[in-house]
């Protein structure tokens, strides 16, 4: 079953927020090599698969060749890290499409689909498969899975878990707190859960 | 925020000498490691930095002192940049601890920071995800870790991959923090994993304090 259209555009608008959009090559935080909505290049190899395109004038023209490519890279992994992306725009000379930077993030929000039905299903012991569950609960594992990946999301958040294959709601909203991510993304995950929790509650006549 | 601060006292590795050496050992600290950092002053107060991130006005929001990180909202930068706000404020913790350090008088910890060193140090001195914990309080590193690797970045920067996990153990300043003559290291832990977008810096003070005995305390 293909992820619901409203909930793609959701995460995505949140994968944006949580990593920013950036065309041009910048360093996360250990010095990685990064392009895009947090995409990272491991190695100057990987580096050949990115759509990368000359400038004229701020914009892209041309596609750029490996060679130019490889350098920016090596020119790139080379600056100082610690700084804002926006920072090591000055040291580029090459910038991605944004169709190009949306075929990407699209690609890494398939995968972490890929991991999210993998592991919410029945053969794991769920009762409902993670297309199953309510649109809230399947934001709120989105933005785990961006942040945990989904081995870390299995083998830490035990709890949490736990809560989720008895379909309470309101107890996975207070086992899905992250020390590493801010107090707004954590408050955005918990009334996720909490609202899944309310809409799941009969109305009383 | 509140940070949370290790102290961690660790077992000598083979990294270090058997035998403390008895003299005073200055405190140090690793400038470049803090970025924006423009000089240190006698206090807190006297540090001046340099160094910006993006506001959610779509400005730049400078900071120039350690009383800019500590005044700001964290609601009036880019979620984005959440992690380097982080960073900035326990860059400040820390060189606040360093202004009050003292230098020490007896050190069981190695010169330079190095794979073994990291190796032989406890899990508490890796990335607190949350969750429920899954290693043994007191375990090594390398004891909980099947698969470490680990380079030299920088001379005060080991790069280890820990499952699936980058660690850079940033070696920000060494002296005697807690006022018990023996000399401590301010590690920075700045980690990214692999396979999702989490990332995020924690601050962890490494204090040796007894020959062969590892005992974790954390305040």
């Amino acid at each position: 079953m293909p992820l619901k259209p409203a909930i793609r555009h959701a995460v995505a608008r949140k994968l944006e927020e949580y990593e920013g959009r950036h065309n041009h090559l910048y360093l996360d935080t250990v010095g990685e090599v990064t392009v895009g909505i947090g995409h990272l290049i491991p190695d100057r190899h990987a580096i050949v698969s990115v759509q990368m395109y000359v400038t004229q004038n701020g914009q892209p023209t041309t596609p750029a060749t490996t060679a130019q490519k490889q350098a920016e890279y090596d020119h790139i992994s080379k600056q100082k890290r610690n700084y804002r992306a926006g920072w090591y725009k000055k040291f580029c000379t090459l910038q991605m499409r944004d169709s190009d930077i949306n075929v990407q993030r699209d690609h890494h929000i398939a995968n972490f689909y890929a991991e999210l039905t993998s592991l919410y299903s029945r053969v794991n012991g769920y009762r409902i498969y993670f297309d199953q569950m309510p649109d809230e609960v399947q934001m709120a594992l989105f933005d785990m899975v961006f942040n945990l990946g989904a081995t870390r999301l299995k083998s830490q958040f035990i709890k949490f878990n736990a809560a989720v294959k008895s379909q309470d709601w309101m107890r996975a909203s207070q086992e899905c707190n992250r020390p590493q991510v801010s107090t707004s993304r954590n408050s955005y995950v918990k009334q996720l859960l909490q609202a899944a929790h309310r809409n799941s509650i009969p109305a009383q006549p | 925020m509140r940070t949370s601060i290790l102290f961690a006292i660790v077992a000598l590795s083979s990294a270090c000498s058997s035998e403390p050496a008895a003299l005073e050992i200055k405190k140090s600290i690793n400038m470049e490691n803090f970025p924006g950092l423009e000089s240190l002053g006698a206090n807190i107060g006297e540090v001046k930095l340099d160094y910006d991130l993006d506001g959610t006005d779509g400005s730049l929001v400078h900071f120039s002192s350690c009383e800019d990180v500590r005044s700001i909202e964290q609601s009036s930068i880019r979620e984005e940049q959440f992690p380097l706000l982080s960073m900035l404020r326990l860059n400040c913790e820390a060189l606040e601890l360093y202004t009050q350090a003292k230098n020490s008088s007896v050190t069981y910890l190695p010169k330079k920071l190095s794979s073994e060193f990291i190796q032989s140090l406890p899990t508490e001195v890796t990335p607190n995800l949350g969750g429920e914990k899954t290693h043994t309080t007191g375990n090594s590193i390398s004891q909980a870790y099947r698969s470490f690797t680990a380079k030299e970045l920088e001379p005060t920067v080991i790069q280890a991959e820990l499952d699936d996990l980058t660690i850079n153990f940033t070696e920000l300043a060494r002296g005697d923090f807690d006022s018990d003559g023996r000399e401590d290291i301010l590690l920075r832990l700045d980690w990214a994993n692999r396979v999702s977008f989490g990332k995020g810096y924690e601050l962890k003070l490494i204090s040796s304090r007894e020959q062969d005995s590892r005992l974790i305390k954390t305040p």
